[in-house]
């Protein structure tokens, strides 16, 4: 979590931030171990990352994969003309946008809460048992969270057969467009909200159990050192997860929704990922498809890029900083 | 209201804004069309030497569509042998097929593969393709152009690939050389394919491929459980009004039963609406333009407002697994493949003996015919390209080998093991499975051979082949006439994107989420979004073909 430091380290031949910056033959020499040390790294980034993703040329070209990249025609702008005059793509992006801000609301403060109410069981055997149960589902692929859900709130499942028996008309959740939404966060709650409190874990476990001791001792009550202390100690953390979210604001996932989308109809459950699979792979229309995720890396960035100077202002780290 | 609160809720009004961008000209992105008829490559493929190696007990009703029927499995001492030469040369390939089964025991722990391998003289490795996802994986795995030795693809995933003509011509090997004009001689068991199947093989004027079980096929065929269905006090439906009426009869929502799956796709054929298009007076007439059409879409709406449909197809169709939920009663009428049948008896018979599930009888939405849609391309196996001539002559006779028919020693070989091994005869001669024989026989060898097979499984239920073969031949002779059968076309990109979205304001009506008069309008926007530009293209091949 170096990124997270607050102010540099004091040694001053360490720091790339002074003025009295050697040569660089000089920092070479010198720093030749860390720099071979990181050759592995960045040579996976390079053949796994910036490689393929030089491949987004084909956003601007007529591409078909047996002509490859040389041999397909140069095509400007077209295919993203196309895409922003596709009233599809429009439904999709609108739907993408909805749902990603409802979690954000909805999802996003509840592995928090969770890894709050975790780290205050005092029993380390309850605890452990308790993680065990609320990380697993994350474990399970979403034609299982589907099955199980359907199970239980679908029209032959638990709640509409126990409704039917005692002689009321069922409510079939799972087909309803209205509540889709909150279904999907339901399923990604259950499924994902356990494992996301291992970070939020990491960092309650960072703080330093003093403030704690010191609060009580000047008569502070568990609300108080919750807000003063325990929150005040995640607020990085919390930040820098808030910021990589709204980075990937226009992916919400495939499968949840490509099992779930004739159930509730496109209307309410096209999403990006959906849209780009069935308009572009399913039809050979490999360009377009580029184009669709050149756009969603796009905005991606431009999110981060402002979250990132907005929780400068507020005097925050962020995920990254101009040294 | 829902959308209006929604943009709403999170001012999303200036993209409504952009999204009022124009279109460029020219069409949409997407893959290039092609079309090539089968009938002008007969001098591509092998001559037609046909070879018949036991009399069959009920004969096939339509040449080219009807199956033969044998009632039961000749005895091993009358079985013929076919091959008598070793086919192979000791080579070793890798093979990859689809399959629809659990994985079997891989090679080297698997006494199926060595027996076969052993008679054929060479070492075959399958990798399987999960069937479920083929349509899936297929575009990019062949974009990837990484296949192994030998590939063998269901004509219909094939076909559903965006320029599969010219992944077909990078990818597989040219056999035109190889097997053109008379080869009966060197290759008896592929020249006894029928000329159609292997005209279907010619890709971009050359013959890239053996075709695979060339057997013609129903696309769906509407099954019931017939012994719920008869204990419920149901008979024969004369019509679509009919079916409707006994699906609220057998229906029982407190007792976890319901009439029917997602049978849409099936009343289109009982509606005889047709697979595309379809001529009237020289003009050519999309399936969803129909009255037909409307009309299924109609009669689906009325079930599923009824409640008749299994609440968890309408809810997410791939996590609920309807085979399931039939074999368990508790969806009464459900479309599947054929083969479905057959597989599902020897899998349930045993552990109840009451089972019995059997196609409703042939019956149109009017109490006329209806129009079954039949598919006669068969499924493709290729050999890599870049082959040496020597190893693509041992494939072919170890293919040659493969396509060896019922009542042969080498089919029992290859489609049941070894006997006493991994299946024993019963009283009436069939063979039964032993516990082993799923464990390592899936349809693997089967796919590398061209045979058009019958009728033949008597050990799945004594009533079986009969029941079956009667069916089959009946339901052949209402089959749906298509103005391009024997044409294969590559559809443009975007008409096959034009129907997506379409189809899916059809599934919102189907499941009440839109009116039903709301049709009209989605006609519309589909001509204009690719229907009208799919019409022409459609129309010059006509033309060009001297069917117009």
């Amino acid at each position: 979590m170096a990124v997270l430091r607050k102010s540099p380290p004091a040694d001053a031949l360490t720091s790339s931030a002074g003025t009295g910056r050697p040569p660089l033959p000089a920092r070479l020499r010198r720093d030749w171990q860390l720099l071979a040390m990181t050759i592995p790294a960045v040579g996976l980034l390079v053949v796994f990352h910036y490689v393929p993703t030089l491949g987004n040329v084909i956003a601007f070209q007529d591409y078909s994969p047996y002509d490859g990249i040389t041999g397909s025609p140069w095509v400007g702008l077209y295919n993203f003309q196309w895409l922003l005059s596709d009233p599809e793509f429009w439904t999709a992006l609108r739907n993408t946008v909805t749902i990603t801000a409802f979690q954000l609301v909805f999802y996003f403060p509840i592995p928090i809460m969770l890894a709050i109410l975790l780290d205050s069981v005092l029993s380390r055997r309850l605890r452990l048992f308790i993680q065990g149960i609320v990380y697993m589902p994350h474990f399970f692929s979403w034609v299982l969270v589907v099955a199980l859900f359907q199970q239980i709130l679908g029209g032959a499942g638990l709640l509409a057969q126990t409704l039917r028996q005692a002689g009321h008309e069922p409510w079939n959740v799972m087909t309803d467009p209205d509540a889709f939404i909150v279904l999907v966060t339901a399923q990604s709650v259950w499924k994902d909200a356990g494992w996301g409190t291992i970070i939020f874990l990491a960092a309650l476990a960072a703080i330093n159990t003093n403030l704690y001791e010191a609060a009580a001792v000047d008569g502070a009550s568990r609300w108080r050192r919750l807000w003063h202390i325990t929150l005040p100690g995640l607020r990085p953390v919390i930040l820098l997860l808030l910021i990589l979210r709204l980075g990937d604001a226009l992916n919400v996932g495939f499968e949840q929704f490509f099992l779930q989308r004739d159930a509730v109809g496109a209307e309410a459950a096209e999403v990006l990922d959906t849209f780009v699979y069935w308009r572009t792979l399913m039809t050979g229309a490999w360009s377009y498809g580029a184009a669709a995720g050149l756009f969603k890396g796009l905005v991606g960035l431009i999110l981060i890029v402002v979250a990132n100077k907005v929780a400068h202002r507020f005097g925050e780290q962020g995920i990254y900083k101009r040294s | 209201m829902r959308t209006t609160t929604r943009r709403g809720f999170l001012g999303l009004a200036g993209l409504t804004v952009l999204a009022a961008c124009s279109a460029p000209p020219g069409p949409k992105p997407g893959a290039k069309a092609t079309a090539a008829a089968m009938d002008k490559l007969a001098a591509l493929v092998p001559k037609y030497v046909p070879r018949t190696v036991l009399t069959p007990d009920l004969p096939g009703s339509v040449p080219g569509f009807g199956r033969d029927g044998y009632l039961s499995y000749p005895p091993s001492e009358k079985l013929v042998d076919l091959v008598t030469a070793v086919p192979g040369k000791g080579g070793s390939y890798k093979a990859m097929v689809p399959t629809w089964s659990p994985l079997p025991s891989p090679l080297g722990q698997n006494s199926y593969y060595d027996a076969v391998n052993k008679d054929l003289g060479a070492t075959i490795e399958f990798n399987y393709l999960d069937g479920l996802t083929i349509n899936d994986k297929l575009p990019t795995l062949l974009a990837g152009g990484d296949v192994v030795d030998v590939t063998t693809l269901p004509g219909w995933a094939l076909t559903a690939v965006p320029d599969y003509a010219r992944a077909v011509d990078g990818l597989f090997e040219d056999l035109t050389p190889y097997l053109a004009g008379d080869v009966a001689a060197k290759y008896p068991g592929l020249s006894a394919i029928p000329t159609l199947a292997w005209q279907y093989s010619v890709f971009g004027g050359k013959l890239k491929a053996v075709p695979a079980w060339p057997t013609p096929q129903f696309g769906w065929v509407l099954f019931h459980r017939k012994d719920l269905w008869d204990k419920l006090g149901q008979g024969a439906p004369k019509n679509a009004d009919d079916l409707l009426a006994m699906g609220k009869a057998v229906t029982d929502a407190s007792k976890d039963r319901w009439a029917f799956s997602d049978i849409f796709p099936m009343m289109e054929e009982i509606f005889r609406a047709p697979r595309k298009w379809r001529k009237e007076s020289g003009a050519l007439v999309h399936r969803y333009e129909t009255p037909e059409y409307a009309a299924a879409v109609e009669w689906m709406r009325k079930a599923v407002d009824a409640g008749l449909v299994h609440p968890n197809v309408l809810s997410a169709k791939s996590a609920a697994d309807d085979k399931e939920l039939f074999k368990s009663g508790q969806i009464l009428v459900k479309n599947d493949g054929f083969s479905f049948w057959a597989e599902t008896l020897i899998q349930v018979g045993k552990e109840n003996p009451d089972f019995w599930m059997e196609p409703l009888p042939v019956f149109g939405a009017d109490g006329g015919k209806p129009e079954y849609r039949m598919n006669q391309d068969p499924s493709y196996t290729f050999i890599k390209k870049g082959t040496p001539k020597e190893k693509v002559e041992e494939l072919l006779a170890i293919f040659d080998y493969l396509s060896a028919p019922f009542g042969s020693r080498e089919q029992l070989l290859f489609n049941n093991g070894v006997e006493g091994v991994h299946f024993t005869r019963d009283d009436k001669g069939a063979p039964q499975v032993t516990e082993l024989g799923p464990k390592e026989i899936v349809g693997s060898y089967v796919w590398l051979g061209g045979r058009v097979d019958p009728i033949f499984e008597s050990q799945a239920h004594p009533d079986y082949v009969r029941t079956a073969t009667t069916w089959w031949n009946t339901a052949a002779t209402v089959r749906h006439q298509d103005p391009f059968d024997g044409i294969r076309v590559e559809e443009p990109g975007d008409f096959t994107a034009a129907a997506k979205p379409f189809e899916d304001k059809v599934v919102d009506i189907i499941r009440g989420r839109r009116e039903v008069s709301t049709l009209q309008q989605a006609i519309t926007e589909w001509k204009a979004g690719g229907g009208d530009a799919g019409r022409e293209f459609y129309m010059k091949v006509l033309t060009e073909n001297g069917r117009a």
